[in-house]
């Protein structure tokens, strides 16, 4: 045959209408499509519900797991960081403690002045007891908080019981023959674990007597190596007959290696979980692609292009997704509950729902692609 | 208006079904397409609607070569200016009669209220009586193909091709399906059917035959 002449002038592609659906629309379609679909999406919801159950049950309990040894070894005193002045005539001072105290990362610091022996006034035989002297303080360190001017004593419990007494109250008298009134009890634990059996005295004018030690807590355990080398800088020269800096590496270096055993772990359950997760939704959206082909053909002769299909089939894939990672985020955080005795806190979770989510997007794009690529005439003509 | 221009196409690389076709369909006509089976006349309209790419030749469409046009702007060109009717209704069975009608404003970009609204009204002027919120599995055959008319009409394309519209209907809703589509062809479209009917195609203004 041959064609008529056309009497109108060629045109381009610019001369197509430039209205484009909005992405919103797109959107919101695929959700529609989700509910038309309810059987493919309720599976995609229950595996999507699975990963997110699965992954929070064991990691989450590996999280907690983790938290508990951590929280034990910074007891311990991962975090802490001891100066000792072995000089004859010690060096540190309030000053420099006041400086410590400013640093970045260092939470609280607290100095110690030389070591005085003291004996309960009005108790014959009993043990003398070493006292030191204290400046600054961390939160909580000794009750009730000091008051007044003169210097007054906080017993620990070993040193109440060396000394006698049945209650914190009463009086010491040093060497010298200095009585100090005590009047409450102080805290030896973590970094001050080893002043169980001692005194300390607080207040009074004469505060500046020289520091044979601070001792000093920072805010997290990768803040200990840092903060000892400005401690460094700051307070002068190490060795035998100076200045010592402690620091418990052994803790720091355990902190790490179980952090990072904790972390691969956690990180191989979620893998796994997603992986067979992913696997699962692959089938169950090829299987759904797969059913409804005429679907795919019809789109395309109703004017959508292969991306618009993608699109389509991956919104719909997260629209399924939604209440299966809402459902099994709330499930999990309970079991973790149940087991653990804790909830796991809402970011861990979170995090679950969200990279559950889009793996199910993720999952949908290879059906969605083989989809979209094919002939939509063949698709159309499928009885 | 389509002009189509020297057109050969095959499945695959199989022998030529459409082989050096060339002819020009007006706009505000309605041209019936016939000849036997397997003659291409399905084919000629997936061509026509740039579903299929040619291996030779042109479609032009209102005055565009669609050979040279990537796949988004053939499918905007489908989505704007074509309305396809199939044998079968090929409706969306989990969705609604509405919700069918307008499933092409999505990808035209056509809003949802105002294609509610012409969906509605379509439904009326093909005789659609029943709720708008049935599923297509509630209605008979006859409606479901109506359905499906009002759907390529929605978006009021200027060019309408259709694949034996009438092929499973009775001759009373055949007869309703073919007076809409005479209107859409006198309001300016250029409306192709294909059909072994001969009732069909004496109501059309020319018919072409495939042999």
């Amino acid at each position: 045959m041959t064609p008529s002449s056309s009497t109108e002038p060629e045109r381009s592609a610019a001369d197509i209408p430039t209205v484009r659906p909005r992405t919103s629309h797109l959107v919101i379609e695929g959700g529609r499509i989700a509910a038309s679909q309810p059987v493919l999406a309720l599976a995609v919801a229950l595996i999507c519900a699975g990963v997110v159950l699965v992954t929070l049950a064991t990691t989450g309990r590996t999280v907690g797991a983790e938290r508990a040894v951590l929280a034990r070894i910074e007891d311990a005193g991962t975090r802490a960081i001891q100066v000792i002045d072995d000089r004859a005539d010690p060096g540190l001072d309030t000053q420099i403690l006041a400086t410590i105290g400013r640093l970045d990362s260092v939470s609280w610091a607290i100095g110690l002045g030389p070591i005085e022996d003291v004996r309960p006034v009005g108790l014959d035989g009993a043990a003398a007891v070493p006292a030191r002297r204290i400046s600054g303080s961390s939160p909580q360190l000794v009750y009730p908080p000091p008051t007044g001017n003169g210097v007054q004593a906080f017993v620990a419990q070993g040193s109440q019981e060396r000394l006698g007494f049945t209650s914190a109250a009463g009086t010491v008298e040093g060497a010298t023959g200095r009585q100090y009134p005590v009047v409450g009890v102080f805290s030896a634990s973590g970094p001050l674990a080893d002043l169980g059996d001692s005194i300390l005295l607080v207040g009074g004018d004469d505060v500046d007597v020289g520091l044979r030690r601070i001792t000093i807590e920072v805010a997290s355990a990768e803040a200990v190596a840092p903060v000892a080398e400005a401690l460094r800088s700051l307070v002068g020269p190490g060795g035998p007959g100076g200045v010592t800096i402690e620091v418990s590496a052994d803790l720091v270096l355990a902190q790490s290696v179980i952090r990072g055993e904790f972390a691969g772990f956690g990180r191989a359950i979620v893998v796994q979980a997603l992986a067979g997760g992913l696997v699962l939704m692959v089938v169950a959206v090829l299987a759904g692609v797969n059913a409804r082909r005429r679907d795919f053909g019809r789109r395309r002769a109703l004017g959508a292009s292969r991306g618009q299909l993608v699109s389509l089939v991956v919104t719909q894939a997260l629209w399924s997704a939604l209440p299966g990672v809402a459902l099994g985020a709330v499930a999990g955080a309970t079991l973790v509950k149940v087991l653990s005795g804790s909830w796991p806190g809402w970011q861990f979770p979170l995090a679950v729902a969200v990279l559950t989510a889009l793996s199910a997007a993720g999952a949908a794009i290879i059906p969605a692609t083989l989809a979209a690529v094919r002939d939509p005439v063949a698709a159309l003509r499928v009885p | 208006m389509i002009d189509i221009v020297a057109l050969s196409f095959g499945y695959g690389a199989g022998p030529a079904v459409v082989e050096d076709f060339s002819h020009s369909f007006p706009g505000g006509s309605m041209v019936g397409i016939s000849g036997p089976s397997g003659r291409g006349k399905s084919t000629l309209l997936y061509l026509a609607g740039l579903l299929l790419q040619p291996r030779s030749g042109r479609v032009v469409l209102d005055g565009i070569d669609t050979s040279v046009l990537s796949d988004p702007a053939r499918s905007r060109l489908r989505s704007t200016h074509i309305g396809f009717v199939f044998q079968d209704a090929v409706l969306d069975t989990g969705r609604s009669i509405l919700d069918n009608v307008i499933e092409g404003s999505v990808y035209s970009g056509l809003s949802r209220s105002v294609a509610k609204q012409r969906g509605r009204a379509l439904l009326a002027q093909v005789n659609v009586s029943v709720p708008i919120d049935r599923r297509p599995g509630q209605i008979s055959g006859g409606q479901a193909q109506r359905v499906a008319l009002c759907r390529a009409l929605l978006h009021e394309p200027s060019v309408v091709l259709a694949d034996e519209p009438t092929g499973n209907l009775d001759r009373e809703s055949a007869d309703l399906a073919l007076a809409r589509l005479r209107t859409a062809a006198e309001s300016g479209a250029c409306v192709l059917i294909a059909s072994h009917d001969h009732q069909v195609l004496d109501r059309c203004d020319d018919t072409v035959v495939l042999d």
